[in-house]
């Protein structure tokens, strides 16, 4: 009986120390994947595309310990590879590099216009990072103008991973409201599952850098990028969803410029719907600001200066608004405001008749009336009233 | 057949000795006569005449009356005998007429002569062996057949210090010492209640020394009295040298690797237990006192919590909760992150680490065993080292050991820091006990983490809880106020409760005082 248990004892723990330790790769044999970009490389003939995915890789020692510090060389590597599906490209970069692809640190995701612009060949691409469970939900996408193998290319100059100075453009982008929030993949899956238009973040490559400014228009039904907003008609985004943090308006006081920095953006969206060709859209928007910087002479602390400020700043981001609110209804044609949710969450019965022909078809979104109405306040001027004085004429 | 033979010839020889034993110690009987030559040659006998035992014959003033005194050189205090005894029976014809008849005459020795605080009258040599044996001295009077027995304790020990192994920053100093009268003083003088008792054991067959249980009646549970009682007779071995066999013998479980004994050098702690309701257990020979039963809340208790106030008493234990965490857990959770879930670390550390460890031969488990063990063995050597090269020690060890191992890569610096950490966290628990047993735990983690990740130490953490959930201190659960849950006691054990608001004693020692132990606070 003392033998049996013996034995029982001795099998287990070998069974444990043989079976445990399958899963163990240690730290220095992973291959940190932090970036990767997707390109076009070229239509095959049965109507599948040839995909080139760039994963950016980590090279650990060239990061170097503060210490020690890091040598002249890159810290990443990109290597690339062709295929049809992201998964038999990962499969082929495996036996391309060392180290076995780990991707739970992945950080950003750039892909080009080329592939957002053919439908439904975005979502595709988004199906292994949304599958895999390496992936985490809150990797950034971005759309690139060139090829996205470029922007990964980029060595910069403060940081020592592109991926990282992306990534850190994105958050520290709060000052500007010409920019979008970063875009989590996430919140992209919750997008490709139902039918609005969304925006995706995009970026460029200059020479010695990158420019992240604007967005990409996707339109939900066709599920392809139809269009895009530039930095004036981003800015017009995020007032009307209320969605900027910090940003400057640029208005003129006789003649002088002034910069009013925007401290807090609330927008109230009422839909009323009297009937299907007749929904008119009030927008309000509530703005709270600072004054940044003026060139002009006046003292700021007269009421009456500060009233014709407060009107300018509202006339301003009337003009914004509408400008953007034109382009979507009448270029892009596609429902990027959110005005559907709206509608779907406080007009339900109402939605349920427009909703197969809300920006495609009938396109009852590009018919509606929107009113935009603007209120400003300055709530402060900075440290001094007036900077110079006006003594000649001119 | 050769090694029958062999053994054979061996336990011959033992036979032949224990006869010889055996026949000799038949030579003295174990009665005392009323010929005082024959009692004087039993003692000789028995102990075999060794150069320390004295044996002074006298006669008693202006008669012919003989007595001795017997005792044991370097146990006995020599002035109490010479001013006390022997002056005092040398010169007894003084002023008096001493009746003539012996057992008168021993009377009044024993009553009015000798003027010594601590004395006996006895009739059997059994007495008067443990008596000289311990530093008393015996009175024998030619023609009687009873002896008297006085209490002459004098010998060399250590004073009263500052005890080693748990030095405080603020209390008393005070420290148990290796006679026993002296500790159960130092008690005394810490808890003046009448209802205070002392209860004698004695342990052992050749050591015959003398165990102490002392609880505070009306406080104590008496079951737990009873129980203690009946598992230290069941002690029957030839010496107890140290508390800690006795621990060893009356504890619940010997194969955990917990304490169920708290033991300390310092009354004050003793007091505090006792006044808890708890039951502490003193050994002649050793400056250790065991207090039972304790619950893991305890182990990780110091008297200094109370010394301070109680913003920093909670800080305090907080931190050492912390310590226990970090000294357990840490290697493991290093194993377990670098070799399986490099996911979950933020990814400028997990580069670093990564970075660092590019040039090390072994994996993460090989190396944080290897310094585990390097650790270890370096805190072995410098306790055994004389105070001041085993500060060095530590130090040279520590640092420059391990920044050239980093050097010469052979383990990370991560490692190195995770060890040292731990180290460091193992060293701020207040119970050296508790502290070796985590040590244990924390090689158990690592394998655990080796083989399974952060699964296997949560599995191996499941296991060590269940362990903890089931064992018992003296009947006590082991992890009384966290489970079952006391509520009330919780004001206590991680936080430190102003002391106005602890008023009662624990719960889970089920202590029979109705009064709390302070009523708050006075309204003036």
């Amino acid at each position: 009986m003392i033998r049996r248990k013996i034995c029982f004892l001795i099998s287990s723990v070998i069974l444990f120390l043989l079976t445990g330790c399958w899963d163990q790769v240690d730290i220095e044999e992973r291959g940190f994947v932090v970036g990767a970009g997707i390109d076009l490389m070229d239509k095959k003939q049965n109507g599948e595309y040839q995909i080139k995915l760039t994963n950016q890789f980590v090279v650990p020692s060239s990061l170097g310990t503060p210490a020690q510090g890091g040598g002249e060389s890159k810290a990443f590597s990109n290597i690339s590879a062709t295929g049809e599906s992201m998964y038999a490209i990962d499969q082929e970069m495996a036996q391309l590099t060392s180290r076995s692809p780990f991707f739970e640190h992945l950080k950003i995701i750039v892909i080009s216009k080329d592939v957002a612009e053919i439908p439904n060949l975005f979502a595709e691409m988004m199906d292994i990072f949304l599958r895999d469970p390496e992936m985490r939900r809150g990797i950034k996408v971005l759309i690139s103008d060139g090829d996205a193998k470029d922007i990964l290319d980029v060595k910069p100059e403060n940081e020592k991973l592109t991926a990282i100075y992306i990534e850190s453009i994105m958050e520290n982008s709060f000052k500007i409201a010409s920019v979008l929030e970063p875009v989590r993949i996430g919140a992209v899956h919750a997008h490709l599952l139902d039918q609005n238009s969304y925006v995706i973040p995009k970026i460029a490559a200059i020479e010695k850098g990158l420019r992240y400014e604007g967005a990409a228009v996707f339109h939900g039904y066709d599920n392809k990028m139809i269009g895009e907003l530039d930095g004036d008609e981003t800015k017009g985004f995020n007032l009307i969803t209320g969605n900027s943090k910090k940003g400057t308006l640029k208005i003129k006081l006789d003649e002088e410029i002034i910069a009013y920095e925007l401290e807090e953006v609330k927008s109230e969206i009422r839909v009323d719907t009297k009937a299907k060709d007749n929904i008119t859209i009030s927008v309000k928007i509530n703005v709270e600001g600072s004054i940044a910087e003026t060139f002009g002479t006046q003292s700021l602390l007269k009421k009456k200066n500060l009233t014709e400020i407060q009107k300018q700043v509202e006339k301003e981001i009337e003009k914004i608004a509408n400008h953007t609110i034109k382009k979507a209804q009448e270029e892009l044609r596609a429902d990027v405001l959110g005005i559907g949710n709206i509608l779907k969450q406080r007009h339900y019965e109402f939605w349920q008749t427009v909703k197969n022909e809300w920006d495609h078809g009938e396109n009852y979104f590009a018919k509606s009336k929107f009113n935009v109405s603007a209120n400003a306040k300055v709530r402060a001027t900075g440290s001094t009233n007036q900077t110079k004085n006006q003594w000649s004429d001119r | 057949m050769v090694r029958g033979s062999f053994f054979k010839r061996n336990k011959d020889k033992k036979d032949k000795k224990q006869e010889k034993t055996n026949n000799e110690q038949e030579n003295f009987s174990i009665e005392i006569g009323k010929d005082l030559e024959k009692n004087l040659d039993n003692i000789r006998k028995m102990l075999d005449k060794p150069n320390d035992l004295i044996i002074r014959e006298f006669t008693i003033r202006h008669s012919d009356h003989k007595g001795a005194l017997v005792f044991i050189d370097g146990l006995v205090d020599k002035d109490v005998i010479n001013n006390r005894i022997l002056l005092r029976l040398q010169r007894v014809n003084e002023r008096r007429d001493l009746p003539s008849s012996d057992s008168k005459l021993f009377d009044i020795i024993y009553r009015e002569i000798i003027s010594v605080s601590d004395i006996q009258r006895s009739k059997t040599l059994d007495d008067v062996s443990n008596a000289i044996l311990y530093g008393g001295t015996a009175f024998y009077l030619d023609g009687i057949d009873d002896v008297l027995i006085m209490d002459t304790k004098g010998w060399e020990s250590r004073s009263i210090e500052e005890p080693m192994t748990e030095p405080v920053i603020r209390g008393p100093r005070e420290g148990f010492v290796e006679n026993l009268r002296t500790n159960m003083v130092l008690i005394r003088r810490h808890i003046q209640d009448p209802n205070l008792r002392f209860k004698t054991h004695q342990i052992g067959r050749r050591s015959k020394r003398n165990l102490v249980v002392t609880y505070i009646d009306g406080i104590t549970h008496p079951d737990l009295l009873k129980e203690i009682n009946r598992r230290l007779k069941t002690i029957d071995m030839d010496d107890a040298p140290e508390s800690g066999y006795i621990e060893q013998w009356i504890e619940d479980s010997f194969l955990s690797p917990f304490p169920q004994f708290l033991n300390t050098e310092r009354p004050d702690r003793v007091a505090f237990s006792l006044l808890e309701g708890k039951v502490a257990i003193l050994l002649d020979g050793t400056p250790f006192v065991l207090i039972a039963p304790i619950s893991i809340g305890n182990a990780l208790q110091s008297p200094e919590d109370y010394y301070e106030r109680w913003t920093i008493g909670t800080l305090l234990r907080s931190l050492r909760y912390l310590a226990a965490f970090i000294a357990i857990f840490a290697p493991a959770l290093y194993i377990a992150l670098v070799s399986f879930h490099q996911g979950m670390i933020p990814s400028k550390l997990a580069f670093s680490i990564a970075a660092t460890r590019d040039g090390v031969p072994f994996p993460a488990f090989v190396e944080a065993f290897l310094m585990g063990v390097t650790m270890e063995l370096l805190r072995e050597a410098g306790a055994r080292l004389p105070k001041t090269i085993g500060q060095t020690i530590g130090i040279v060890g520590g640092l420059v050991i391990g920044d050239a191992a980093v050097q010469a890569g052979v383990v990370s610096p991560i490692m190195v820091i995770v060890v040292a950490l731990t180290a460091i966290a193992s060293f701020s628990l207040p119970a050296y006990s508790v502290a070796i047993s985590f040590r244990l735990i924390r090689f158990g983690f690592m394998f655990a983490a080796a083989i399974f990740g952060l699964y296997g130490i949560i599995i191996a953490y499941i296991m060590v809880n269940i362990h903890i959930v089931n064992l018992k201190s003296i009947g006590v659960p082991y992890s009384a106020p966290f489970a079952p849950s006391f509520f009330s006691d919780w004001k206590d054990l991680v936080l430190r409760a102003p002391i106005q608001v602890l008023t009662k004693r624990p719960t889970y020692l089920k202590t029979t005082d109705p009064e709390s132990a302070n009523k708050g606070g006075q309204k003036t």
